[in-house]
């Protein structure tokens, strides 16, 4: 995709999902809303928050957890299908948001133009929401960042053929609405259920990660951003709303850090693991907790204090690059 | 030992008929100009790995600027494969 090319795929992802949701609210208000359309949503919700979830956020950006190639490409192409950008350069910008996050670099930051008073604060907030994405300018140099996935052939062929993934999203779910009511009417409400309404909830769930996870809730770690956990968007951002706790410990499988935190993301990765189907699952436990709970208090936490960025993947010693020695 | 004209041939593959009509492909030529998105350079640098079943040193890979840069790149790795 070139700059124009994106610059119309984020307009119309943006616009299409919002008009979706307006003509399913016309249905719902002519009751027109059957079973099978409330089913496709949630199967295709599960499928789509997975993807980004369990596949490009923990097992491709942080490598939480290995797994067999067969899954690797489901959970990938499941994340292609949530449309959020093609695995290289969502993993790309999510390195780098890690390595500068809420500093000068970060790609969704809700402080990046810091301007005083609640009109600053709505603009911070809706640039670390969607607004970021509209930047044509914006790329986060994926050699740099993630040569790891650029060496799978299989996540290359995913990101240059990303766009079919995002139709499939959406054709699936009419497919499935087809097989479940046998009418070209049930296809059509299938498709806009599971694959617009569906794209408009599940990625705002996301964005509200970047953008109410930097701003609102608990800080349980004294990290060197404004990470947040956000208990009331845990469950249906399979996880990742535990944030504050995420950005503590990136590469932990579990973002949830106490049995009351669900993180459905992390008991997929668990029940994977006791099927044999995950390996080198990265668990932090209490007592590592605590300790860098402590340093951080000492260095006062948020996005002013000290911090030394790690080196983008690439410029790593060999070692690192490819183990899993860097816990962090 | 690959040449220009390889280079030249996956970069087309590539771009699929969207290289600008008045770009001249040589050493000097800048990766940027050629029009490719970040994506597509990296598709060219990891099929010239795949293919020629090398690794480059990522870091240095990303420095490469021009497509005299990715030739020596290639050829350095290879000649000491």
């Amino acid at each position: 995709m070139d700059g124009r090319e994106h610059y119309t795929f984020i307009l119309l992802s943006a616009l299409l999902p919002l008009f979706g949701v307006a003509a399913a609210v016309v249905l719902l208000w002519n009751q027109l809303v059957g079973p099978a359309d409330l089913v496709i949503f949630a199967i295709m919700y599960v499928i789509a928050g997975l993807g980004v979830s369990t596949g490009y956020h923990r097992l491709l950006a942080h490598r939480s957890f290995r797994t067999t190639r067969p899954l690797r490409i489901f959970f990938t192409a499941a994340g292609a299908m949530a449309g959020q950008g093609p695995p290289v350069i969502w993993v790309a910008h999510h390195r780098r948001h890690h390595r500068v996050a809420d500093k000068p670099g970060d790609p969704h930051s809700p402080y990046h133009d810091e301007e005083p008073g609640l009109k600053g604060a709505l603009k911070g907030l809706w640039h670390a929401h969607m607004g970021w994405l509209f930047d044509r300018g914006l790329s986060s140099d994926p050699m740099r960042y993630c040569p790891d996935i650029l060496r799978d052939k299989d996540m290359r062929f995913i990101s240059k053929h990303f766009v079919w993934f995002v139709t499939a999203g959406v054709v699936l779910p009419g497919v499935l609405g087809f097989a479940f009511t046998g009418t070209l009417f049930g296809a059509f409400t299938g498709a806009l259920w599971g694959g617009l309404v569906r794209f408009f909830f599940a990625n705002h769930i996301t964005y509200a990660v970047n953008s109410i996870g930097h701003y609102f809730g608990r800080r349980r770690f004294a990290t060197p951003d404004e990470s947040r956990n956000v208990g009331w968007l845990a469950l249906f951002s399979f996880g990742e709303a535990w944030h504050n706790n995420h950005h503590a410990f990136p590469r932990s499988a579990s973002h949830g850090m106490r049995w009351y935190e669900i993180d459905i993301s992390a008991m997929v990765i668990g029940g994977l693991e006791k099927l044999g189907l995950a390996t080198n699952v990265i668990r932090i436990d209490r007592e590592r907790q605590e300790q860098k709970a402590v340093a951080w208090e000492k260095l006062g936490g948020g996005r002013h204090a000290r911090a030394t960025p790690d080196k983008p993947l690439a410029h790593r010693p060999r070692a690192a690059a490819v183990g899993i020695v860097d816990v962090e | 030992m690959i040449t220009i004209e390889t280079l030249s041939d996956l970069i087309r593959r590539e771009m699929r008929g969207k290289l600008p009509a008045d770009v001249q492909i040589d050493e000097t030529t800048r990766l940027d100009e050629l029009g490719l998105s970040s994506l597509q350079v990296s598709e060219i640098v990891f099929t010239l790995e795949d293919e020629h079943g090398v690794e480059f040193d990522p870091a240095k890979a990303a420095d490469a600027q021009t497509l005299g840069d990715l030739l020596a790149l290639t050829n350095e790795v290879l000649e000491v494969g």
